[in-house]
């Protein structure tokens, strides 16, 4: 999963660019149609405009695309085997609103007591999936089946679970409970 | 399918690819006086995009507007950019302000243009469009973020 720079200015160019759960092609072409009076889709309605752009956001809400990954992983993974917890990677990136959906639940009181007992928790930014990718990969690329994306490592550092099958990444349609309970499942 | 209509001078469509989204763009019209039409189409039915009046780093960084700008060039935008569909609002557990979203499928933004000085009104239209798409039923698509595009005119 690569995702080249998008610096298309001419036609015709294509790339390989990934999106957040598969992959994807970008291209730019040129053709010709029969000039249009209107569009033709989705029945028009009342015609929105466009408000006042805000001001961009902060740098980073969640995940620290400055951060050392493959550090705090080494640093979890020898504190877990110092107190018998486990560690839970998670990888994800601030534009995925299922990401945030996860970090609240783990920061709810349910979420928060769970991970005090269980797990050191560490964040993997992954960009626009060109950030971290090795690491990823490293853990069973558990990000293909799209963000956010949870690998369970015990303090040896082996794989001790994983939602590499897309589990969380509609955590935004799962409840507080159900997203609590997969991991529950891993705890030690 | 967005660029059908009547017959006559085809108008040159620029399609863009990615992150599962098909941007179609157009200049209709024709003199110092257009119309760039842009379909910003997911691949994925079940897919919606967010509304325009979305900040443009989204919530809390979360989430990205559907956007056409123009940007220089001899082009310049008259008025708001329009969008073909009505915007609904979504909460989701986290934010503490709803998304704008716009209904599952394809939703068109308009901007009107004015060329700057006496023509010939055949230069491109040079453009940005920023979208995100999001599965209801599935996941979220990362964002493309005001990828330029130049739009001919015929």
């Amino acid at each position: 999963m690569g995702n080249l720079p998008r610096a298309i200015a001419a036609l015709a160019v294509i790339a390989v660019v990934s999106a957040c759960s598969a992959h994807a092609g970008v291209a730019v072409t040129e053709t010709t149609a029969p000039m249009t009076a209107g569009p033709t889709t989705a029945a028009a309605t009342e015609p929105a405009t466009a408000a006042p752009t805000d001001p961009p956001t902060a740098s980073f809400e969640l995940y620290d695309p400055t951060a050392d990954a493959a550090a705090e992983i080494d640093a979890a993974v020898a504190a877990a085997r110092a107190d018998g917890k486990r560690v839970l990677v998670d990888f994800g990136a601030d534009w995925c609103p299922d990401c945030h959906v996860l970090a609240t639940y783990l920061e709810g009181e349910q979420g928060s007591a769970l991970v005090d007992a269980s797990f050191h928790v560490v964040k993997v930014d992954v960009g626009i999936f060109d950030r971290n990718l090795d690491i990823s990969k490293a853990l069973g690329d558990p990000i293909v089946n799209g963000i956010p994306a949870v690998v369970i490592l015990d303090g040896a550092g082996t794989i001790v679970g994983s939602t590499g099958d897309g589990g969380l990444a509609n955590a935004r349609s799962m409840s507080e409970t159900d997203v609590l309970a997969v991991l529950k499942g891993w705890a030690p | 399918m967005l660029f059908v209509g009547c017959a006559g001078h085809p108008a040159a469509v620029t399609t863009f690819d990615d992150a599962h989204v098909v941007v179609r763009v157009l200049v209709e019209g024709t003199g110092p006086d257009r119309t760039v039409v842009a379909e910003f189409d997911p691949t994925d039915p079940t897919a919606h995009l967010y509304g325009m009046e979305l900040p443009d780093g989204g919530i809390d960084g979360s989430g990205r507007p559907t956007r056409l700008a123009v940007v220089g060039g001899d082009w310049q935008a008259v008025g708001p950019v329009t969008a073909s569909v009505a915007s609904h609002e979504i909460e989701l557990a986290g934010f503490d302000r709803p998304f704008a979203v716009y209904p599952d499928g394809p939703v068109i933004l308009r901007q009107a243009i004015h060329e700057i000085g006496d023509g010939p009104h055949d230069d491109p239209v040079d453009v940005t469009v920023t979208f995100m798409a999001c599965s209801s039923k599935g996941v979220c698509f990362a964002p493309v973020e005001q990828q330029a595009l130049s739009v001919p005119i015929r």
